[in-house]
């Protein structure tokens, strides 16, 4: 990787792509005063965006199971899904991965940047809608970054601090109020600002859906073992009586036989469906590097775009992010390389699954991405090593 | 007065705490120095201006320093008068050259404590109402705005805090109920009450008061302990030191500030770190080292001992505290070290610090089979794993040693052969 470069204006940074060619373009979302200095030290931090990246790669997804493979690098057994310890054939440990994407996991980041937007950074934070950057990423997510003065002077402690607020970390119930008074259960208040208010709102629009949705949420959580189901009967029997408490804003939340174990469960389920799945890793790193706009991915060929937030809904990345013109006459000749090529849809069209050995002449975005993600070799260099574009 | 329309702060305000922005023109209004002159007078002759003009200066100084240097942080001089005021900036120097940073978190616990105890005594109200303390939050450049009709669940919320300044101050604090995640947060401000208020500004003074220890160069340096009175408070101070010296110079740290042993944890490493410098640790810092320590095999003497820099160290209660946690009192419990997620909401986990991270706890723990495993406890798996590194590590050196004299002995031969 080379890194410590600085560049006076946009036409030589250019300049350098062109001459380059790196597969991967990043920049520093970092400012310095020195950006080019070798070391930290001598770069000079003046501020840094606020950054947060939204990555199918980090929420959990079904799909994944379907279109991601691991390969064992000793035996060349093919699994599907997670990899798995170790080789069911050779017991080895080794594997090369195959990680796709797809409508359900692009989607899935979609969402979670509605969220992040809507219900945090617009109603709690009040940034105002213009200070807010929002870039596909070129692959599975998406970054949103905060450029507001205030966010651009925060230190890292605050920067955790506010990534722990997006993502429902340390929620103290014993602050909320929650807690038994005379053997009655103390719960939230709509009214309540910040987490306490979301957690009231999301459970009364759970139950007044009804017990379907009440057991699709509590049966199947994002994240951990689900609600007991004799507990999960007994909040569908009390279903009404929380109803009727929530929205007259009365706290008395006591049903007999829920515990205060089982209601800090609910809580948790809640709470993973409130907050927004964003990597924290990403948002507390005053050193970030990341993917510079207009550049290709190099894991799918697809553009680095900043989008127009009224834009998202429709924005279609498989569509949208295309790198070349959708020409019929731009096709390239290419190889399946790897024991399996999974089904991906470019465009309006659905290319594959593929298996080794295949030779195949396909749109250049899609045999683009399929070069990109490694399971695939060019078999015929057009016009001596150059790709004319049509 | 002008400092005192743009702050809508009286001129005993100023005098009682003078690490308001602009006190110092109440200063020089005192001794009559003109606005525009300011430029041309130098530090070292503001400095023995003050000595010449407020005789009284050298004895309380001496007086504020014994007490502090005794762990009483709290003011045993006055407090609203001229020369408080004019303490201030001595204090600040006479502590950046003293370059003892247990010293200087002393100073600022006080100036800290003192606005506390101002802020919350039974008449404050009355003295200080909520919208003084608003004008003292402006004058130090923070958001803070009062709405006395806002009620959140029956509760006056007068105070609202916009949300960088609120974060500037909670974060150090290290308590989950100045987390965000646990306040009422609403439209970018945080909803607070007087109490509130009052601590967060606690936090600001201390944060405020700290000394700037580069503030003072070589050559200032040299022309300041030219000045008699310097000389003098600089003596009584280092004697003063000398005869506290459990608390001044800790006896487990060595003064080149390498902390502890190779397999502590990063978030054990900063807090030692935090300890040694004298700053005064939050409650779950206090309880993570010490559950620490007491989990690895270290007994409580040593324990105690690492409190002992804190500015506001008390043996008794340290002795009593982690006799506590040892399960020597109390219902005869031994605690177990916080596991890494409570750590990480306590804001206390530095997997990735540049000066403490390591890459054990980010990544986790590699097995021979390339199983990856998670750090989750300090004071177990962290330890663990920290030691299969360095044998690793140390393995790996030896087979290096070795594969590099096997092949100086194959070169030998190989000269032999061919002579």
């Amino acid at each position: 990787m080379v890194r410590h470069i600085q560049f006076p204006s946009n036409k030589y940074l250019i300049r350098h792509l062109i001459t380059t060619a790196p597969r991967h373009s990043y920049h520093s979302a970092t400012y310095y005063e020195r950006p080019g200095a070798e070391t930290m030290d001598q770069k000079g931090y003046i501020a840094c965006d606020f950054v947060v990246d939204i990555d199918a790669d980090h929420i959990p997804t079904n799909c994944r199971q379907n279109h991601d493979y691991a390969i064992c690098k000793a035996c060349g057994a093919i699994f599907q899904g997670e990899k798995p310890l170790k080789c069911s054939g050779c017991e080895g440990a080794k594997f090369d991965k195959i990680s796709w994407i797809c409508d359900e996991c692009l989607n899935v980041s979609k969402k979670q940047v509605f969220n992040l937007i809507e219900n945090f950074l617009l109603r709690d934070f009040s940034i105002p809608i213009e200070d807010i950057h929002l870039y596909f990423s070129g692959h599975r997510g998406y970054h949103v970054h905060l450029r507001t003065k205030t966010f651009l002077d925060l230190d890292q402690d605050a920067r955790r601090e506010i990534s722990d607020y997006v993502t429902g970390e340390g929620f103290s119930f014993k602050i909320w109020d929650y807690r038994k008074i005379q053997n009655n259960m103390m719960g939230f208040s709509i009214d309540d600002p910040g987490w306490a208010g979301k957690i009231a709102k999301n459970l009364y629009n759970i139950l007044i859906q009804g017990e379907p949705r009440i057991r699709e949420v509590f049966e199947n959580p994002i994240y951990g073992k689900n609600l007991n189901p004799a507990v999960l009967n007994i909040l569908n029997s009390n279903r009404q009586y929380l109803i009727n408490q929530i929205s007259s804003k009365r706290k008395i939340w006591q049903v007999a036989g829920i515990s205060d174990k089982s209601w800090i469960r609910i809580f948790e389920i809640l709470r993973d469906r409130i907050k927004a799945d964003i990597d924290v890793v990403v948002s507390i790193d005053l050193h970030r590097l990341i993917r510079l706009e207009g550049s290709l991915h190099g894991k799918t060929g697809f553009r680095v775009m900043k989008l127009k937030y009224e834009d998202l809904k429709d924005f279609d990345p498989l569509k949208d992010a295309l790198s070349f013109p959708d020409n019929p006459e731009n096709t390239l000749d290419i190889e399946i390389s790897a024991p399996i090529s999974p089904k991906i849809r470019i465009g309006s069209n659905n290319y594959g699954p593929y298996n080794k050995g295949e030779k195949l002449k396909l749109p250049l975005n899609v045999a683009l991405f399929l070069m990109c993600k490694d399971v695939a070799q060019l078999t015929q260099l057009i016009n001596n090593n150059k790709i004319l574009l049509k | 007065m002008e400092i005192v329309q743009k702050y809508n702060l009286s001129k005993q305000i100023f005098l009682q705490f003078p690490w308001l922005n602009e006190s110092s023109t109440i200063l020089f209004e005192d001794l009559e120095i003109a606005e525009e002159k300011l430029g041309s007078i130098s530090l070292i002759d503001i400095v023995q201006t003050l000595f010449k003009e407020y005789p009284v200066l050298l004895d309380r100084i001496k007086q504020f320093f014994r007490n502090i240097i005794q762990s009483k942080e709290e003011f045993s001089t006055p407090t609203g008068d001229i020369i408080h005021l004019a303490m201030y900036p001595i204090l600040q120097i006479i502590v950046s050259l003293s370059g003892n940073r247990i010293l200087g978190n002393a100073l600022t616990n006080t100036y800290a404590k003192h606005c506390q105890f101002e802020l919350s005594k039974y008449n404050a109200k009355k003295d200080f109402p909520n919208k003084i303390l608003q004008n003292i939050f402006s004058n130090l450049g923070i958001s803070c705005t009062v709405d006395e009709h806002i009620y959140k669940n029956g509760i006056k919320y007068p105070f609202q805090m916009d949300l960088p300044s609120y974060l500037k101050v909670s974060t150090k604090i290290r308590n989950e109920s100045w987390k965000l995640i646990n306040r009422f947060f609403e439209d970018g401000k945080i909803y607070l009450i007087r109490h509130d208020v009052v601590l967060l500004l606690r936090e600001f003074v201390r944060q405020k008061t700290l000394p700037d220890y580069k503030l003072i160069n070589k050559e200032l340096s040299s022309q300041m302990e030219k000045i008699p009175e310097i000389i003098d408070l600089l003596d009584e101070i280092s004697k003063m030191m000398a005869s506290h010296k459990k608390r001044f110079e800790s006896s487990i740290f060595s003064e080149g500030e390498t902390i502890g042993s190779e397999l502590f944890p990063p978030c054990i490493k900063a807090i030692l770190y935090r300890v040694m410098h004298g700053e005064n640790l939050s409650h779950n810092e206090r309880l993570g080292v010490a559950f620490f320590y007491l989990n690895t095999n270290h007994s409580i003497e040593e324990t105690v001992d690492i409190f002992r820099t804190s500015p506001d160290f008390d043996e008794n209660i340290a002795r009593y505290q982690t006799e506590f946690a040892a399960g020597s009192g109390g219902k005869g419990k031994k605690y177990s070290m916080y596991n890494c997620v409570k750590l990480k909401s306590f804001h206390l986990c530095k997997d990735d610090d540049p000066n403490f991270g390591d890459k054990l706890c980010r990544d986790g723990a590699k097995k021979r089979s390339g199983e990856i495993v998670p750090i989750q406890n300090p004071a177990k798996d962290f330890i663990f794993w920290k030691k299969v590194e360095l044998n690793r590590h140390l393995r790996s050196q030896i087979v290096e040693q070795l594969e590099s004299s096997d092949e100086t002995e194959k070169i030998k031969k190989k000269e032999e052969d061919s002579k």
